[in-house]
């Protein structure tokens, strides 16, 4: 009983448990004195932190170096973290990989132990003879910038890594920040190159920068680690201790241009370029505004790759006489030569030329600028037939500046008709939207309402216009007996007043079928016998006492 | 009192004094834009129009105005080279515009630029050639003199009365049951701003209908959507039906 709870507990607290240990080496076979690696899997939630020098193995402390950490999915927070370890090689026979632990939170867990080989080589004897060689491993690194005495923005240079070395090493830790280029932009990928020097063997890594920005540029120690190992029947002997090597943090200077002497038309190029020529690609007759394509052609030994397109809109002669297209030009290089194709629109008639060009460079071995002129390219603009000219003053006299001002308003370009909003254009019209429709259901309620208020009306009259019995009496004692209304009023007043009383179920009955008993019977009696009167051909005579009869029978009910 | 009410009104005369001021700068950058001596400044200010029109445009939603800012809007966008963009609004404004020809003329220009067959306006029966708002509110007027109408007639003995409150109730009647069938039997109408391949279903795994992609500008009937309409079914003028993402259409 006690062991089946004990396993349940075992279980419960299996499946339960949120942070799993799982301690694996590399490989399932190792050769002697090769280092010992192995990889660390830890299962566990996002919100447990993993104290990385809690990490323990056999009791003593174990260095690791994370990998990665990534999580199950994106709905679970449940996360795996992996970590790499070395262990030193072993003699040859079966070996047990001891539980790891760690600290996982505020909990200590530990990963089940494993167990492994390592096989020996078959020669002890040539082991031996490499320990007594006198060659022992030796591991160089230097960092090499092939870059100018000072470096501008836009110029390139290299930077190398030499590894120098004798035998054979496998490397396992490599940290390289100027190949990374971290400021800088990286032309193309790594070049390695492996050669022999005497009795070394050397490896360059190249990478090829490009200067962005001015600033300084901290680069911090270069370092490089591994095994040298022999190679014995097939395989791998390695050799401890662990070799290192360093290069020492470098600083690169990128310097801003000098603002002494900058042209205004300099946009960053770097020199020498030896000159510059334009030529139309469209004929040397336009309308106005008809495109034109300018080939700019920049020759010489500068950064062609670097080299930006001659800034028009900006240039004595074109600002506000063409319209330069949006669109970046076309380049292409050839050789040493870099073109442009640039398309831009005339917007006068009074133009006779394309302007020379002006393009500035930077020459980075004198600190100094140069400048370099197209010639003028004759062109002729007519006047189109749909278009409308664009009047412009002309430069004046005097004026300072060489760019033309001018004040006018050209003609929009292709389309027109921008409404000049109010606010009224911003609001919705006045029972023009899809609200509306509910008016229908609501007027159609109110007529309703109005129809059925009628109709109640209607009703209240004819109700009023029903009389009590009381008023009937009356009316009919105003009459003279001898009046022919005079015996139906009685009547009815008698007959309603049974009814209000409820002596009857309705006032329409005749006084003949009324029952003889009771009060009602009285009624009976007393109006057969006006009746008779009536109809004795003796014409009635009511006299007061008739009269008060009636009213004390009719009150008697 | 006169206190108070001042009070009340002040801020509703401030807001209407700096719309108005607003308006007026995007007028006036509408036209610097215009008379740019770059395509640098010539951006920026199309593109500060642009963003005071959209900003109001989402303030006010005046989609049953006169359309005068969707107009304005089309032309922004035709000026900054957005000519999908330029012809949805285009076509929201000659909705509630439709005989306004500087409006079509704009609006083929654009689809010109797409090399997008051109539009011819529409000549129909004068109810049709009105744009929606004002059929609504013709709704609105006939069914208001129904009303008055059928009160008088009821409370009054004449007889004229009664017949043109039937008169006009028909009438008022008929104007419901068409707009009823615009608003919900007439398929949703819609813009393809960015070109793109109709697939079979709705799911990139699907084949596509057409090697062809529908082009941006062209003007689209949406059928029916799927996945809480990020996918649309379209049918295009000529008739091939397919599935897009709701990002590349603009609804009308």
């Amino acid at each position: 009983m006690v062991k089946l709870l004990v396993c349940f507990l075992c279980v419960a607290n299996f499946l339960y448990a949120d942070v799993n240990v799982d301690a694996q080496v590399d490989a399932n076979k190792f050769y002697e004195m090769q280092p010992i690696s192995g990889t660390i899997t830890i299962t566990h939630e996002n919100y447990e932190k993993i104290s990385q020098d809690s990490f323990k193995i056999g009791g003593k402390s174990l260095k690791v170096t994370p990998v990665q950490e990534t999580s199950i999915s994106p709905t679970s927070t449940l996360q795996i973290s992996i970590f790499k370890f070395d262990l030193t090689g072993q003699t040859k026979g079966l070996h047990l990989l001891p539980e790891i632990t760690v600290r996982v939170g505020n909990s200590t867990y530990s990963s089940i132990p494993s167990s492994y080989e390592v096989a020996s080589t078959t020669s002890q004897v040539g082991v031996t003879a490499q320990t007594t060689n006198t060659n022992l491993p030796v591991l160089k690194l230097e960092a090499i910038i092939n870059a100018p005495a000072k470096i501008y923005p836009g110029q390139k240079f290299t930077v190398t890594y030499r590894y120098t070395f004798n035998g054979n090493i496998e490397l396992q830790n490599e940290v390289l920040p100027l190949l990374e280029g971290q400021g800088f932009e990286k032309i193309g990928t790594e070049q390695i190159k492996d050669f022999e020097q005497q009795d070394w063997s050397v490896r360059e890594i190249t990478q090829l920068l490009l200067a962005k920005k001015p600033g300084d540029y901290n680069f911090d120690t270069s370092k490089v680690s591994g095994y040298a190992y022999q190679i014995k029947n097939g395989s791998r002997l390695y050799l401890q201790p662990s070799i290192q090597a360093e290069a020492p943090p470098i600083t690169l200077h990128v310097l801003p241009f000098p603002s002494k002497g900058k042209p205004l038309s300099f946009n960053g190029a770097i020199g020498p370029f030896s000159s510059l020529r334009a030529t139309m690609l469209t004929p040397e007759t336009v309308n106005l505004g008809d495109k034109v394509t300018l080939n700019v052609e920049l020759e010489g030994d500068g950064n062609l790759e670097s080299a930006p397109p001659p800034e028009l809109c900006c240039l004595p002669g074109f600002s506000g006489l063409f319209r330069v297209s949006d669109l970046p030009p076309t380049q292409e290089i050839k050789g040493k030569i870099k073109a442009f194709a640039i398309d831009l629109r005339p917007l006068s008639l009074d133009i006779k030329a394309i302007p020379s060009i002006e393009y500035s460079f930077f020459l980075p071995d004198s600190s100094s600028y140069q400048s370099l002129h197209s010639s003028e390219l004759p062109l002729t603009v007519k006047q189109s037939i749909k278009s409308k000219e664009a009047p412009l003053p002309k430069p004046g006299q005097g004026q300072a500046s060489d760019i033309p001002s001018f004040t006018n308003t050209s003609q929009p370009i292709e389309i027109g008709g921008f409404e000049q909003l109010q606010p009224a254009d911003l609001q919705n019209l006045p029972f023009g939207d899809w609200r509306v429709l509910w008016v229908f259901p609501f007027l159609l309620f109110f007529f309703l309402l109005q129809y059925l208020w009628k109709k109640m009306r209607q009703h209240q009259e004819i109700v009023a216009q029903v009389k009590t019995a009381e008023e009937i009496l009356n009316s009919a004692l105003k009459l003279k007996p001898g009046h022919p209304s005079f015996y139906q009023l009685l009547s009815r007043a008698f007959m309603l007043r049974l009814a209000e009383k409820g002596k009857l179920e309705s006032p329409d009955i005749i006084p003949e079928s009324l029952p003889k008993e009771g009060i009602i019977g009285e009624v009976r009696a007393f109006l057969t016998a006006l009746d008779e009167k009536r109809f004795s051909g003796q014409g009635y005579k009511i006299d007061g006492t008739s009269i008060k009869q009636a009213r004390q029978l009719f009150y008697k009910i | 009192m006169l206190r108070f009410l001042l009070l009340l009104f002040f801020p509703l005369c401030i807001n209407s004094v700096s719309v108005e001021d607003r308006l007026s700068n995007i007028y006036k950058e509408y036209q610097a834009g215009e008379n740019a001596v770059n395509v640098g400044e010539r951006k920026q200010a199309f593109n500060r129009v642009l963003k005071d029109l959209m900003e109001l445009e989402s303030y006010f939603k005046p989609e049953f105005g006169n359309g005068k800012i969707y107009f304005d809007l089309g032309n922004t966008n035709f000026q900054l080279g957005g000519y999908p963009m330029a012809i949805y609004f285009y076509y929201k404004a000659l909705k509630l515009d439709p005989k306004n020809s500087k409006i079509l003329e704009n609006l083929n220009l654009a689809l010109q630029e797409l090399n997008l067959k051109p539009i011819k306006s529409k000549e129909s029966y004068f109810y049709f050639n009105l744009p929606l708002t004002q059929q609504l509110q013709l709704f609105f007027s006939v069914t208001l003199i129904a009303f008055f109408l059928g009160t008088a007639g009821l409370w009054s003995s004449k007889s004229i009365y009664k017949n043109l409150a039937i008169v006009s109730t028909f009438i008022s009647c008929c104007l419901l049951g068409n707009l009823f069938y615009q608003k919900y039997f007439t398929p949703i109408e819609g813009v393809i701003v960015h070109s793109s391949t109709l697939l079979r279903d709705a799911g990139s795994q699907f084949a596509k209908v057409s090697v062809k992609p529908v082009l941006a500008g062209t003007k689209v009937k949406v059928l029916d959507y799927k996945e809480n309409g990020y996918w649309l079914k379209i049918t295009t003028p000529d008739g091939v039906v397919g599935y897009l993402k709701q990002d590349n259409i603009r609804l009308l």
